[in-house]
């Protein structure tokens, strides 16, 4: 029987026509090493430079000496924007902060994601979507580019550094890396993971006259906390 | 395809060129992008910067050279991601594979990222022909799409509207009140499109590069939209054109600090997804499928074209429009086509046939500056000089101007090889071009086709001493 599909090109198709355009006399020679730089720094000139390159990437920073003192300063954020709805993840991090006790004292919503299994991916973004704040950790800070590294699963979350207005992230200093190139030598295994998100900043357009707006159709204010506790 | 409109090259500059609006705001955005790249690049150090150019135009030209092998990694390595992969070797069999997708799950509505090449296909009118709703959702093509034209600059799709014109469009297709500033019209698109993320069935999205040794599609946003389509929606598609694929994961650092800074001066953009497979039971936040279709659409062209294939090394950053004296002038629309500018002078005529677009290799004084401000060092004249080569060995139609100037340049060839003819011929010369000299200049010449010459530039009249008798008498001077 005819196929009344349509002919489609098939994967072999593809690339043996562009096998026969390049034929066998091409140039094979493989890409040289890069130069690896000896750049030796110690920890703090990197969690130096993080700081001040984040503060140029538009993160607000703060700097955090123990837990107690990060709950200060989310308590600050939450009065200074006026939200009410907050998503967490179910982060250790977090969860040391004993933030749910002062949510609910202070009559705050507060939706943990990840806590009560099974979470469908509809019930996070209908969480998030709501939420003025989420608040998470991350896996990588990177100091050259003024970045955090989120990989989801286990715990960590996509939808809560995306949809609420307001985004915190908590990290402690032992995170940041110095060279962006760092990070994809840190993940052994790339393909184990969905997603890998790369975070620089409040998200932004310049769309209009080359105008640059902060709070684009991402978070409009990102907050990063560095606790020297953990 | 798209509408093919590269014909009308002359005429549409012409029009920009008059275009008093127009022509304020492209020197005022225009400015923009290039003082952001140079800030970044000196913030960046010019030598490491042109180091990882350098680099960037080793790994592309290698990784095309191969691309055979790369593309089949990159295909093996998406379906260990459990991701679907899809080739399409033309526009319409783009279209056809979306289509498909989109009846199999019902979808209704679908959200989309910044794709060029879906400007390529024409997907939009491909979708809206199955009465399927498609959204744009970056704020630049959101205000194309409203205001129903094609995007203007590569990365800056709605560069050429000023404020006022956006504010009209949304008060006109959007019901929205006056709005003066452009943080509020930002905000108002925000609020319009929140809804549209959050209810779509399906996500589109371009891709800027392929990890082969991952299977992993990346994408440098700024607004978010990027994150969005390829995270809420059930289904995510990602198209993406052969060339863009990269050989490891250990490359992907050297282009992410090649493309922003190229592109808008940024260290790097807000946003930097990484996009493996779909929902699995270690991430649930992930789409249920997705799926990734590699074009070619004119692409092989390029390859099969060995002094042209470097033009597949483009990593789309815009740099060469930004700095180009005639992208600068005639601006995106007068190209006719996706690709605007002196990349797309190249890859445009081999896309849509060199007979169609004759004028674009033409449209450019091949300054160089492109080239000195590419990331991956794409030798852009040299291919623009070829082009022009091209279309001289397949003029075409004779018209006169071409027998014109085949007896022209018969004329100065005979001159040339004989300093006898040479002088009697500059004898002659000073004596026809008595009437037309004024103050040492010629600035009109009365006849046909020789009156093109004087239209927009005055030319110099021949000296009253040759060269050779300068040289002479000088010569004899020194000598006594």
């Amino acid at each position: 029987m005819i196929s009344k599909k349509q002919s489609r090109t098939t994967e072999t198709d593809f690339i043996s026509k562009i096998g026969k355009i390049l034929g066998n006399d091409r140039n094979t020679t493989p890409i040289p090493e890069k130069k690896k730089s000896i750049e030796i720094q110690t920890e703090q000139t990197i969690i130096n430079k993080f700081i001040e390159t984040a503060k140029k990437q538009n993160w607000s920073i703060h700097q955090a000496q123990s837990s107690n003192n990060v709950l200060t300063l989310i308590e600050k954020i939450l009065i200074k924007t006026k939200a009410k709805n907050i998503v967490r993840t179910n982060e250790e991090i977090i969860n040391k902060l004993d933030i749910s006790k002062y949510l609910e004292s202070n009559n705050y919503k507060e939706t943990i994601i990840f806590n009560k299994k099974p979470l469908t991916s509809e019930k996070i973004k209908n969480f998030c979507s709501k939420a003025d704040i989420g608040i998470s950790s991350a896996d990588f800070a990177i100091a050259e580019t003024g970045s955090i590294a989120i990989i989801p699963g286990s715990n960590k979350s996509k939808m809560v550094s995306l949809l609420p207005t307001t985004h915190i992230v908590i990290i402690p200093p032992k995170l940041i890396i110095n060279k962006l190139e760092e990070l994809f030598l840190k993940l052994p295994d790339i393909q184990k993971n969905s997603s890998i998100n790369i975070i620089s900043g409040p998200s932004r357009t310049a769309d209009i006259e080359q105008t640059i707006v902060i709070g684009a159709h991402g978070p409009k204010e990102v907050h990063l906390i560095i606790c020297n506790d953990y | 395809m798209s509408k093919i409109e590269t014909t009308k090259f002359k005429k549409a500059s012409k029009e920009a060129i008059k275009n008093s609006k127009l022509q304020n705001t492209l020197t005022s955005v225009m400015a923009h992008f290039d003082h952001a790249r140079t800030e970044s690049i000196n913030e960046f150090g010019e030598t490491n910067w042109n180091d990882l150019r350098e680099r960037g135009k080793i790994i592309k030209t290698h990784t095309i050279q191969n691309l055979d092998q790369y593309l089949s990694k990159f295909a093996s390595n998406v379906r260990k991601n459990k991701s679907i992969i899809h080739f399409a070797d033309n526009a319409s069999e783009v279209n056809n594979i979306v289509c498909e997708i989109v009846t199999t799950h019902k979808a209704q509505l679908i959200i989309k990222s910044k794709s060029m090449i879906s400007e390529e296909t024409g997907l939009n009118n491909a979708l809206s022909d199955i009465g399927i709703e498609t959204v744009e959702t970056d704020l630049g093509e959101y205000i194309i799409q409203l205001a129903d034209e094609t995007p203007f600059h590569i990365i800056a799709p709605a560069m050429h509207k000023t404020k006022d014109d956006v504010s009209k469009l949304f008060q006109e297709k959007l019901g929205s009140k006056k709005i003066l500033e452009i943080p509020k019209l930002a905000n108002f698109a925000r609020k319009k499109l929140r809804n549209k993320f959050l209810k779509a069935d399906i996500g589109i999205t371009g891709a800027n590069f392929l990890v082969a040794d991952t299977g992993t599609i990346v994408l440098v946003t700024n607004e978010g939209n990027g994150r969005m389509c390829t995270t809420l929606p059930k289904v995510h598609i990602a198209i993406a054109g052969m060339e863009k694929v990269i050989p490891s994961i250990n490359n992907l650092a050297d282009f992410l600090h090649l493309l922003p800074r190229a592109a808008t001066g940024q260290r790097l953009t807000s946003y930097v997804s990484l996009i493996n497979g779909p929902k699995n039971s270690d991430s649930i936040e992930e789409p249920e499928e997705r799926h990734v279709i590699i074009v070619d659409n004119g692409r092989s062209k390029l390859l099969a074209d060995q002094q042209l294939r470097e033009a597949l090394n483009c990593i789309r950053c815009g740099a060469c429009l930004n700095i180009c004296p005639v992208y600068k002038a005639v601006g995106g629309h007068s190209y006719g086509w996706v690709y605007p500018g002196p990349i797309g002078s190249i890859v445009t005529p081999v896309m849509v046939g060199l007979k169609k677009a004759t004028d674009l290799p033409n449209a450019s004084s091949l300054c160089g500056a492109c080239k000195d401000v590419c990331p991956v060092k794409i030798n852009i004249p040299h291919m623009l000089l070829n082009l022009r080569s091209k279309i001289k060995e397949d003029p075409p139609k004779q018209n006169i101007s071409n027998w014109v100037e085949k007896f022209a340049s018969e004329v100065f060839w005979q001159l040339m090889k004989n300093q006898t003819r040479l002088s009697i011929a500059h004898t002659i010369g000073k004596i026809i071009q008595f009437p037309f000299v004024r103050n040492n200049t010629i600035s009109k010449i009365p006849f046909p086709i020789f009156s093109t010459w004087t239209r927009t530039k005055n030319l110099m009249p021949i000296a009253k001493k040759s060269f050779h008798a300068l040289w002479e008498s000088e010569l004899k001077k020194i000598k006594q």
